[in-house]
């Protein structure tokens, strides 16, 4: 869809067309989950929080006012529902703030459960492609380890690397997305990406 | 290690955004220093890594569940006016909430029949229909066939499908499927029922209530324990369908043709033979009693008092559509049942517009609009009239 169109259906919706809110977001519900889903790395709580954000678009949508692109003002809201979740999440598995950040360790052991668990779930997503037999075994194991490692990494650091290298967006559309200056972006992902570096090495050595 | 380094410039050469000519400037930095080169490709490897990822999967039913969490903000808005709660409270959040106060809810079940509360969601789609305005009986009687779908002959005969009588008796298979309730009959039968005592106050609901439970039988039991607890006056029927209609015309056939009553087979399906064929149904409906055996009633009285209950022709209608049920209570009650219903445990219950069936989830959220809009438009016939609800229960996974 293009942003013109969606600029349209925006405006049909305001003036009370019924079905132009239920085409935009047809739209984007498979983009929202995904963006959820890399957030979150959990089906269920993905769809959950898929139907917050959706929940909050449509109570916000007359409020849009157009400075942003629709993509990104939705992207926004998306990513605050899933900043917002996962900060809850870790206070309530740890206990405080302060209980988090002495316990790194903890915290590694928490996302590798995690991912354990939800493989048993049958919640976790089957990485897979179109490549034979090895490769794909390789690929997955390699997307199980990012997997992991995206778990170890807090909100902040995982929303640009999601943003970025995942749904390949730009600079300044990420800025908008998240609310802070483009250098914030940046400096930002670079952190993210040593992070995320270390927790692949540290996952894979250990 | 990399204090040394452009940090910006670092991240512009993973991301592939650095000028060319400082591209070849930090690659020759890098080619000396091992230990950072190795960093910098292993993190342009990552962010290779991260965009291999496939799209996660959407879960089989996630569009229906998304348009069942969605359809109860809106639900809550409209039947929270007066006392707003916690009310547009984000459906992902309240699912969360339910699975932990579930026991809870059991316990408070048939301890909130006034109050107002959260509305679970799921829905099917069937023919539009009209809102009756109360009025003179004439109004009323014109009134079904005012922009109501038309149900002509065609329609009629599409409805009957001949190879599927009797094929043994050769004469009554070779019968033209009559129109047995064609536009006219049924208005006839409708204003007939009109008259015969049908109260002038009664509306009809331009939405469907969709109740799915875990089986038919459960989802009837609910109502009716749902519409007694209410203690108000109303009526739960099972709607008289067509297949009821067909089946009763076939019996009636075989009947007379085995009496030797009345003109042959071959030459019925006049005018007048589907007049009395239409008496006998209406005699058949007001005998109706829910002491009756299920096999004798076409139309199954589950709960209330027949004064109450839709006419025949107005089942009819509704089940033609694909509403199984009628629940006849007063406007002003249709809050507490649904709020009644959404606490029943073991299904799920939405309003949804009589529409076309569609599973775009555009048009569930179309839906949203519309069923709020239906809904106002139902409260201004006021709390004291009679409203007819097409009900629809279904049989699926429990929620």
């Amino acid at each position: 869809m293009t942003a013109q169109r969606e600029l349209e259906l925006v405006e049909s919706h305001r003036e009370g067309d019924p079905d132009a809110m239920g085409e935009l977001l047809q739209s984007y519900q498979r983009r929202v989950f995904t963006i959820c889903f890399r957030m979150l790395r959990d089906v269920e709580e993905a769809s959950d929080l898929t139907q917050d954000a959706l929940v909050k678009v449509i109570e916000n949508l007359e409020k849009y006012d157009g400075r942003a692109k629709l993509s990104t003002w939705v992207i926004r809201i998306t990513m605050n529902c899933c900043i917002s979740h996962l900060r809850k999440k870790k206070v309530r598995k740890h206990g405080s703030l302060d209980a988090m950040r002495r316990d790194d360790a903890a915290f590694d052991d928490t996302a590798a459960s995690e991912h354990s668990a939800s493989q048993d779930n049958e919640a976790a997503v089957v990485f897979s492609g179109e490549l034979s037999g090895p490769k794909r075994v390789e690929r997955d194991e390699l997307h199980a380890g990012l997997d992991l490692a995206m778990r170890s990494l807090d909100p902040d650091m995982r929303s640009v690397l999601v943003l970025r290298d995942m749904q390949g967006l730009e600079y300044e559309q990420m800025a908008q997305a998240l609310d802070v200056p483009v250098g914030t972006v940046k400096s930002r992902l670079f952190r993210a990406r040593t992070a995320l570096r270390n927790a692949l090495d540290r996952f894979s050595s250990g | 290690m990399l204090d040394y380094y452009d940090e910006s410039d670092l991240l512009a050469y993973i991301d592939d955004t650095l000028d060319p000519e400082r591209v070849v400037a930090l690659r020759a930095r890098l080619e000396a220093d091992e230990a950072v080169m190795e960093l910098v490709e292993a993190m342009r490897r990552d962010r290779a890594l991260l965009a291999s990822e496939p799209p996660p999967p959407l879960p089989e039913d996630f569009a229906t569940r998304l348009e069942q969490q969605l359809v109860r903000p809106m639900l809550m808005e409209s039947f929270n006016e007066q006392t707003p709660t916690p009310a547009l409270s984000r459906p992902g959040q309240e699912r969360r909430r339910h699975r932990r106060e579930r026991h809870l809810r059991l316990a408070r079940r048939f301890a909130v029949a006034a109050a107002i509360v959260l509305v679970a969601g799921g829905g099917v789609w069937f023919a539009i229909n009209q809102i009756e305005l109360p009025g003179t009986t004439s109004q009323i009687a014109a009134a079904p066939t005012q922009d109501s779908r038309s149900f002509d002959d065609a329609d009629a005969r599409h409805v009957f499908e001949p190879a599927e009588w009797d094929t043994e008796d050769a004469s009554i298979h070779h019968l033209m499927p009559p129109a047995v309730l064609s536009t006219d009959m049924l208005t006839e039968a409708t204003e007939t029922s009109l008259r015969e005592g049908h109260r002038a106050d009664h509306v009809t609901a331009k939405v469907v209530l969709h109740v799915q439970s875990s089986d038919l039988e459960q989802g009837e039991q609910t109502l009716k324990r749902v519409l007694e607890h209410l203690s108000t006056p109303a009526a739960f029927v099972q709607n008289f369908s067509y297949d009821e209609a067909r089946r009763l015309e076939r019996a009636w056939l075989m009947e007379r043709r085995s009496t030797s009553q009345g003109p042959e087979p071959s030459k019925m399906a006049g005018r007048e033979e589907m007049r009395q064929f239409i008496h006998r149904v209406r005699e058949q409906y007001h005998a109706n009693s829910p002491q009756a055996p299920a096999e004798d009633s076409i139309s199954r009285q589950l709960f209330g008092e027949r004064e109450f209950a839709a006419p025949f022709g107005k089942q009819l209608e509704f089940s033609s559509h694909g509403a199984t049920h009628t629940v006849t209570i007063p406007v002003g009650q249709l809050r507490d049942l649904l709020a009644a219903l959404a606490l029943a445990d073991q299904q799920q219950t939405t309003l949804r517009q009589l529409a076309e069936y569609d599973t775009q989830l555009s048009s569930g959220f179309a839906d949203r609009a519309a069923v709020k809009r239906l809904l106002d438009e139902l409260y201004e016939a006021g709390d004291e009239a009679m409203v007819h609800l097409p009900v629809l229960i279904t049989a699926g996974d429990r929620p």
